[in-house]
């Protein structure tokens, strides 16, 4: 089985170009939770609303702090679930319909 | 028990430039208690805006001084204080008449704001609807910074001077002694004793106060705001407001989303409910499109609520009240943040030398319990 190596290029979140890297540099700075590292690195405020890599920062987390996966909160759900076009949420229709 | 000079309860703009100026006069044994994170009451949830333009003498000259202080800040704590103006855009005569009137006072106190033509407002932003504008008023100083940066700087120089800035740690009871003049804070942490506590703690104020067994007259409102996805740098460079589209306030962040609101409906009382909802994302997103018909396609990313501090006349409450030695900060109505560093400084001033050349009268809070009422600051969202 061949190893799978990396340059320390890991794109965890792909929305905004985080890499996994950044995340670790930014936890040992202090951004010790979700919420933080959400404003400190954007992290999870792309167009997937954190959906992809989420997860993937919350293991992150844990490893790096010694903490339990269910010890580390998810930010809370926010409207839109998806990413809503301004005139679907004004309530105008697409076309077709 | 810890004994302080000063205690500052709550973390967020308020709180932490009141800490940068007391450390700048001097003041070195300092705590400042955060319930939760920094900024995560109601600077992180705020419209980022930061202007002059308002319709009164006192407020022009705290925001002409405030904006002074953000620069000198934002070159010493190393964030972007971005000065691409706020544009308030006219579609009647009336409107054109009483933004003129504000304008001559602001220039009179030094804000050089202009009255504009529809097609200077197109120049600052061509994605402006303007075949119903008929003016704009526009003041190239107002501006706008990211509420995090600023934190996170402030939050790291204060730590640098040795402040004690404790997160994480909730007040949970306040004992007045000695005639009120001492003040022991019990927290989920450590216990404090202190002369002089700033209560800047937003919309929680009151909880505060009833602690003290004072009743402080603010109440927090629910304001909410969108976020959409992030356009290319300088798609939106002032904030864009429009009173006739329900007081709509929008921008783009440095990040490149294009963030803003519309006012709460009048009908919403008072509430700690930070749900946000349809009703809102519906109405906000008519109002956007409509001054700016490209923005129907811009996908909003999220949807949060914070609130607005009112106090009973709709300006900032600053100085001691009611109890000796208790000095608040708060009921700033919506301008909380943008007006920090001269609250903060005149808040410090007031602490350390008992007086502020600062127009701090005007915000006295006792005003309100002798029914001394101010005419409301102009405000939007």
């Amino acid at each position: 089985m061949s190893e799978v190596t990396n340059d320390g290029e890991v794109i965890i979140c792909r929305c905004r170009d985080v890499t996994e890297e950044e995340i670790i540099e930014a936890i040992n700075d202090g951004y010790n939770t979700i919420e933080l590292l959400k404003r400190k690195t954007k992290i999870g405020t792309g167009t997937c609303g954190g959906r992809t890599c989420l997860p993937m920062v919350q293991r992150i987390l844990a490893r790096q702090t010694g903490r339990d996966l269910d010890q580390i909160a998810l930010p809370r759900e926010r409207s839109p679930i998806i990413p809503v076009p301004l005139r679907f949420a004004a309530g105008e229709r697409g076309e077709g319909e | 028990m810890i004994k302080r000079d000063v205690v500052i309860i709550g973390a967020g703009s308020t709180g932490l430039m009141t800490g940068y100026y007391l450390s700048k006069l001097g003041v070195k044994n300092l705590t400042i208690l955060e319930k939760s994170y920094v900024g995560s009451g109601s600077t992180g949830r705020c419209g980022t805006g930061i202007r002059a333009q308002f319709a009164d003498a006192p407020t022009i000259k705290m925001m002409k001084r405030a904006e002074k202080s953000w620069k000198k800040l934002s070159e010493k704590l190393d964030f972007q204080f971005r000065q691409t103006g706020y544009l308030y855009l006219l579609y009647t005569q009336e409107e054109v008449k009483q933004y003129q009137k504000m304008q001559k006072l602001q220039n009179s106190l030094g804000v050089p704001s202009e009255i504009l033509s529809p097609s200077g407002v197109k120049e600052l932003c061509n994605l402006i609807d303007t075949t119903k504008v008929i003016a704009g008023c526009y003041n190239p100083e107002d501006g706008k910074a990211h509420p995090f940066e600023v934190i996170t700087r402030l939050k790291k120089y204060l730590l640098e001077k040795g402040v004690d800035l404790k997160q994480q740690v909730e007040v949970t009871g306040i004992t007045l002694k000695e005639n009120k003049k001492v003040k022991i804070i019990e927290t989920t942490g450590e216990t404090y004793q202190t002369e002089v506590l700033v209560n800047a703690t937003g919309g929680w104020a009151p909880k505060i106060g009833k602690m003290m067994g004072i009743e402080i007259p603010v109440e927090p409102y629910r304001h909410q705001s969108i976020i959409t996805e992030p356009f290319k740098e300088g798609t939106i460079k002032p904030m864009v407001v429009s009173m006739k589209h329900q007081d709509a306030y929008l921008t783009q962040t440095e990040r490149g989303g294009i963030i803003g609101g519309v006012k709460t409906p009048e009908d919403e009382p008072s509430t700690y409910n930070m749900t946000e909802t349809l009703e809102f994302e519906e109405r906000v997103s008519r109002e956007f499109s409509s001054i700016i018909p490209s923005l129907k396609h811009a996908r909003i990313l999220r949807h949060w609520a914070g609130y607005y501090a009112m106090s009973p006349d709709g300006n900032p409450l600053l100085g001691e009240y009611k109890v000796p030695g208790h000095y608040l900060g708060g009921g700033f109505s919506g301008h909380g943040y943008m007006m920090a560093p001269s609250a903060g400084r005149g808040l410090a001033e007031l602490i350390v030398h008992s007086k502020s050349d600062l127009p701090l009268d005007y915000y006295d809070p006792e005003r309100i319990d002798r029914g001394e009422f101010r005419e409301a600051a102009l405000q939007m969202g």
